[in-house]
Order: structure tokens, then sequence, then C-alpha cells
């Protein structure tokens, strides 16, 4: 199968983004207290979920076009300071959004067919913000919209 | 409804796509996404001398004025709401907002809405407006020829998305 070079190159971009997401999102559900904070703990559980099957679906997309999938980095550079449930707090949603960045970069450069998956995920990771004291934003992923 | 000059708004609309676009960037994993190739123009300076972005031409001037269209008309589902309902004043306002915010990203000037008349909507009409449009600019989204149009259309899906998910 042949796919333009550009939209496997984001589909890597992306996958690259899954791999520190999942990376980070792993850190902070080990920083969390199931007990002491239980809301907290759910969501990072269900964001890592996720961001394992985004990955792992990104990888066959890859893989189907022919491509290796850009393999995962040994450690990702994690925040200092975490020791709180607000410090975890900010850090998933610094993570989420940068993520949403990622995803309207992929809806660019997908072609029309491709398009839909790109666009689901952009607005599936958008919701999640809020499930870490997000709130609703005017171009998620597009911030350079909202400052123009 | 008045809106601005088709022609302005048309070439304001992908012309402004396309700068934000240049301000792409990804994850914080270190990784900087390249630039858009799919789509007629990449860069904001191609907006003004590419024959993509002459309204006459651009295949996406249609897909504009469509999306448009629809987001005036959840807009006018919203504005009554809250015209009718003084208690849905506070909770519908950012709603109204991004509305204001989407519709001049796309003319770069807000038109004066027609608020719709008939019966009053309730919330429930105003979620499943706003979901129907959720639904329409994704589906602008895949349509558009343009990857940067594409990106702002996925961007607006995914704010409406965002205030629907936080309505009471």
């Amino acid at each position: 199968m042949s796919a333009p070079t550009a939209y496997v190159e984001a589909l890597q971009t992306t996958l690259a983004a899954e791999h520190a997401a999942l990376y980070v999102f792993g850190a902070l559900g080990a920083q969390t207290s199931q007990s002491g904070a239980p809301t907290l703990y759910a969501a990072l559980t269900e964001a890592y979920e996720t961001h394992r099957a985004r990955r792992d679906q990104l990888s066959a997309r890859i893989r189907d076009l022919g491509a290796d999938p850009v393999p995962a980095e040994p450690a990702y550079e994690l925040p200092r300071r975490l020791g709180t449930p607000d410090a975890v707090t900010r850090e998933a949603l610094a993570v989420e959004r940068a993520c949403a960045t990622t995803y309207a970069y992929l809806v660019a450069n997908s072609p029309s067919a491709e398009r839909r998956y790109a666009v689901d995920l952009l607005v599936q990771t958008a919701v999640r913000e809020l499930a870490f004291r997000g709130t609703p934003e005017t171009f998620p992923g597009s911030d350079e919209h909202a400052d123009r | 409804m008045s809106w601005p000059n088709p022609a302005t708004t048309r070439r304001a609309a992908l012309g402004g796509a396309l700068a934000g676009l240049a301000a792409a960037t990804g994850c914080d994993d270190g990784s900087t996404p390249a630039q858009p190739v799919h789509g007629a123009t990449n860069t904001a300076t191609d907006a003004a001398t590419d024959p993509a972005t002459d309204p006459a031409t651009d295949p996406d001037v249609e897909l504009v004025d469509r999306v448009t269209a629809q987001i005036a008309t959840a807009a006018s589902t919203v504005a009554a709401a809250r015209r009718d309902d003084r208690s849905l004043r506070p909770v519908l306002r950012p709603l109204a907002r991004l509305h204001d915010a989407h519709l001049t990203e796309l003319s770069e000037r807000p038109g004066r809405l027609e608020v719709r008349s008939g019966d009053a909507p309730r919330l429930r009409d105003v979620r499943a407006a706003e979901t129907r449009l959720q639904r329409q600019l994704t589906a602008a989204a895949v349509a558009a020829e343009s990857g940067a149009l594409a990106r702002l259309l996925g961007s607006m899906a995914a704010a409406v998305a965002q205030h629907v998910a936080v309505l009471p």
C-alpha cells in the first residue's frame, strides 16, 4: 500500500508522542494513591489505557502502510515535583494538551480518507483534558488561532 | 442574518487557517512536526498569492460558507435559549462566546446574529444543536481540501465537544 510520505511521517510523530505520553502517565499513576485520590487515580488509569490503545493502533497503521513504527525511547524526562495530586493533575493536563496539538497536526497532514481518525483522536483528547481540571477551550490543539 | 462580504470572508478564512498552521507544534517529547503538505497551500505567504486561495477557484470556499452557516444556526439556538430563559444566560455564555470566536476566525468579524424565533429552546435543544454542530464540523474537517483548514475545523469540533461535556 502506498501512502504519502508526509502522512506516514505524521503518524510516526504522533506515535512518538504516544510513547512519551504513555511513559509519563505510567509515572503519574505511580505517584498517585489509589485510596487517597481515587478519582485522580481512575482518570490516570483510563488515560494510560487509552494512550496504550492508541499507541497500538498507530503502530498497526504504520505497519499497514509498509513502514516500521518508531520505537519508544528508553526513558523520558519527567517533571521534578510530582509529590502532590495537584502537581500530578497539572502534568496530566499538560500531557493531554500537548497530545491534542499533535493530533491537530495529524489532522492537517492526513489525506481526507484517513482524516476522521485523526479528528476523533483530537476530539477525544480535548474532552479528556476536562478530567484533569481542564476548562473548555476555543481552539484545542490550535492555540495560535486563539492568540490572533 | 448579516454576514461580512463573502469574498473577504472566504479569503480571510482560508488565509487565516494557513497562517495559524505555521505555528504548529508537537507533543512535548522533543519532536517537532513538520509543516502541512496536504491541501493547496502551505504557508500564510502562499495564501496571499496562490490561486488556490482565490475565492473564485478555491475548492474550500463553499465548505467555509456552509460551516459558517452551521455555526450560525447553533449560535442562534443558544441565543434564543439565553433570551428566553434567564437562568440559562450564565450557563450558555461560554458557548455563545465560542461560536462568536469561531465565526470571527472564519470571517474576521462576527455577523449580527439572527436569533431564532418560535418555541424557546431548552437546554436539551442546545445540547442537540451542539452535538449536531460537532458532527458537522468533523465532517467538514474530513472534507476540506486544505490540511490547514481541516486542522482548524477539527479544533473547532473538539472545542464544541468540550463545551457540550460541561453542560449541566
